[in-house]
């Protein structure tokens, strides 16, 4: 029997909480329904107790963590040098002898896989501040961090712990808004080295998606690296052609949308992955922000640099903002191929920013950018009613008023409208939706 | 196979201590070889002096204005050489883009027409942190200014030693209030 998905236990429980029912009402036969909850009940309870065990390891070896930091940022000034140096090790030392007695007896369980980690990364990073501290040596915080994770980053691999690794992500995200602060007006801006670092965590997530796809694990690991992104895009977009911010966080959160939608499509029988709701969240809000025409109207279009970068980080951060775009459609178009079934409507927001953003650049107005952009709100609103009336889910039919209320409310407080087109718009939208719900309401009385 | 895991995390764990190991050595040999010199504080913002547990600090001679080295940008990383002056305090005798002869230099960082020193603060425990904002902010106001830092420069490196409020290290200037 394959092994049984956590989330279908859900399911499970509901066919048995059914059974009398059905015993009652003489679908099943008494024989049937005693062995359809042998058969169920017999699933392996293992499940469920390994993910608790795993969870109050991370927390518990976590909890440790922070407290030894706690008690080291006591600073204990009674004291002398070498004793605060020897605590400054203990924990390091233990923690390194953890983790050989983890490789070496425990390395199949992925609770202490994970526990030995944390502690150990917690223990570098404790023992660095503690000397500096001891020593009143001030490295810039950025260079700490650095340091930090790369002593961590073997710990990744060697343990392959999610925990882990996500923390690397994040710990990327910290360095590169740390680094900018001292840096980013300086000769040679350094954001960029972002990349490089969220690469260099990229096999071990990948073994990570091999061993559990669809694990809670995968899933902290995804959105650190969600999030590490976000930040990395951003700081990109400072130094490439900064109007294009627009397109690459499109393609961003198209992306986000995306990889819910495709890449964990069979993440839980009955619910989606989270990044469908943050994406549609996501793009949303941005389609509405990039919805009022002041967002097009830009003195920045004049500048040289946003157009054709000429200096080497400039141009390698534009590439960077352009691979983006480029995965996003390449995404999306894979989507188009093979998962026609999702509604794949919200990604179209990358395309449509793509080509407002070239529009708006050539001519330095605001007028066709505004109307793609609404005119997407609108279509991503009024095809995703229909789509969840078609198949009758109402949680979707919702969603796509939603979009089309948040477009009427945009446009309602817009003041580069006049009253009499805002009244225009308004009239249309309110006939849109009447005739969209005499025509859905027709077909269901005819069915 | 079972332990090649166990060999390279041996490795990886002589580099986690190795980096604080090299901390504590270059800074304990930059505290025994180096030559004292007092740095006097600048006058500060009393508000903004303490941040969480420790003091900041500011430097006199960070407003000292230098000649600085042709075509270097701002934040470069320049070897400064000291004098004393009159009162005994340090300031700066020569800012350089090669290593200068001798033992009292150490690394900053250029701002324009003046240096950054690489201090900009003092850990205090947390128990004396009320007190030693106080005492830092109202020694360091302008026209009552009698606070400096022993720092210990060795080439190319430089380690506090000590705050000094009114001529007494911080501990012994806070035990003497109470």
């Amino acid at each position: 029997m394959p092994p049984m998905r956590s989330a279908d236990r859900s399911g499970i429980r509901w066919l048995l909480a059914e059974l009398p029912e059905l015993v009652t009402s003489g679908v099943l036969t008494p024989e049937t329904a005693d062995a359809l909850r042998q058969h169920y009940s017999s699933q392996p309870a293992g499940e469920p107790r390994r993910i608790g065990f795993i969870l109050s390891a991370i927390l518990g070896s976590l909890l440790v963590g922070a407290g030894i930091i706690l008690l080291v940022a006591h600073n204990w000034d009674f004291l002398s040098r070498p004793i605060r140096c020897a605590i400054a090790f203990t924990p390091l030392i233990l923690s390194q002898a953890l983790a050989v007695f983890v490789l070496i007896r425990r390395n199949g369980s992925v609770a202490w896989r994970e526990t030995a980690a944390i502690l150990n990364v917690a223990a570098i990073g404790t023992a660095i501040a503690l000397v500096s501290q001891t020593y009143q040596i001030q490295g810039d915080f950025a260079r700490f961090i650095l340091v930090w994770m790369i002593l961590a980053l073997p710990i990744v691999y060697l343990f392959q712990t999610s925990v882990g690794l996500s923390a690397w992500f994040v710990g990327a995200a910290v360095w590169v808004v740390s680094s900018k602060h001292g840096d980013f007006f300086g000769v040679y801006p350094n954001d960029l080295w972002a990349w490089p670092l969220l690469f260099l965590g990229l096999p071990a997530f990948v073994m990570l998606l091999r061993q559990n796809w669809n694990g809670y694990g995968t899933l902290l690991a995804t959105t650190a690296l969600a999030i590490a992104c976000a930040f990395s895009l951003g700081q990109t977009d400072d130094i490439g052609a900064q109007s294009f911010w627009r397109c690459s966080f499109a393609a961003y959160w198209s992306l986000v949308y995306l990889v819910g939608v495709v890449s964990f499509d069979d993440w839980r029988p009955t619910r989606f992955h989270p990044f469908v709701a943050i994406g549609w969240i996501g793009i949303l809000s941005l389609a509405v922000f990039l919805s009022f025409q002041d967002q097009w109207r830009n003195r920045q279009w004049q500048n040289a640099v946003d157009f054709v970068p000429r200096h080497y980080p400039d141009l390698l951060a534009a590439g960077i903002q352009f691979v983006w775009i480029t995965v996003a459609l390449l995404l999306a178009g894979y989507a188009l191929w093979k998962k026609r079934e999702s509604n794949l409507a919200p990604a179209a927001l990358t395309p449509i920013v793509v080509i407002a953003w070239l529009i708006a650049k050539q001519t330095a107005d605001g007028l066709v950018p505004f109307l793609s952009l609404n005119f997407f709100l609108l279509a991503l609103g009024v095809y995703t009613l229909l789509r969840g009336i078609r198949s009758g889910r109402v949680f979707e039919a919702n969603l796509g008023m939603v979009v089309i209320a948040v477009l009427a409310t945009a446009r309602f407080f817009d003041s580069d409208l006049e009253f009499v087109v805002r009244g225009i718009a308004f009239i249309l939208i309110g006939l849109g939706f009447l005739v969209t719900n005499l025509i859905v309401f027709k077909r269901k009385t005819r069915a | 196979m079972k332990y090649w895991r166990l060999i390279v995390f041996v490795l990886v764990a002589f580099a986690q201590l190795a980096v604080p190991g090299s901390l504590i050595w270059k800074r304990e040999h930059t505290l025994r070889q180096g030559n004292v010199w007092k740095f006097r504080t600048a006058p500060v913002d009393p508000v903004d002096v303490f941040r969480g547990r420790y003091v900041a600090l500011r430097f006199e001679i960070e407003s000292q204005e230098i000649i600085p080295p042709r075509g270097l940008g701002y934040r470069q990383a320049v070897f400064v050489t000291l004098r004393q002056n009159a009162e005994g305090f340090a300031e700066i005798d020569q800012v350089s883009t090669s290593k200068p002869v001798g033992d009292d230099f150490f690394e900053a960082q250029l701002t324009g027409k003046t240096v950054s020193m690489p201090f900009d603060k003092y850990w205090v425990t947390e128990r004396d942190a009320p007190a030693a904002e106080t005492a830092y902010s109202a020694l360091s106001r302008r026209g009552n200014q009698n606070a400096y830092v022993s720092i210990r420069v060795f080439r190319g490196d430089a380690a506090i030693e000590q705050l000094y409020l009114d001529n007494q290290p911080l501990g012994d200037y806070l035990r003497g209030l109470k």
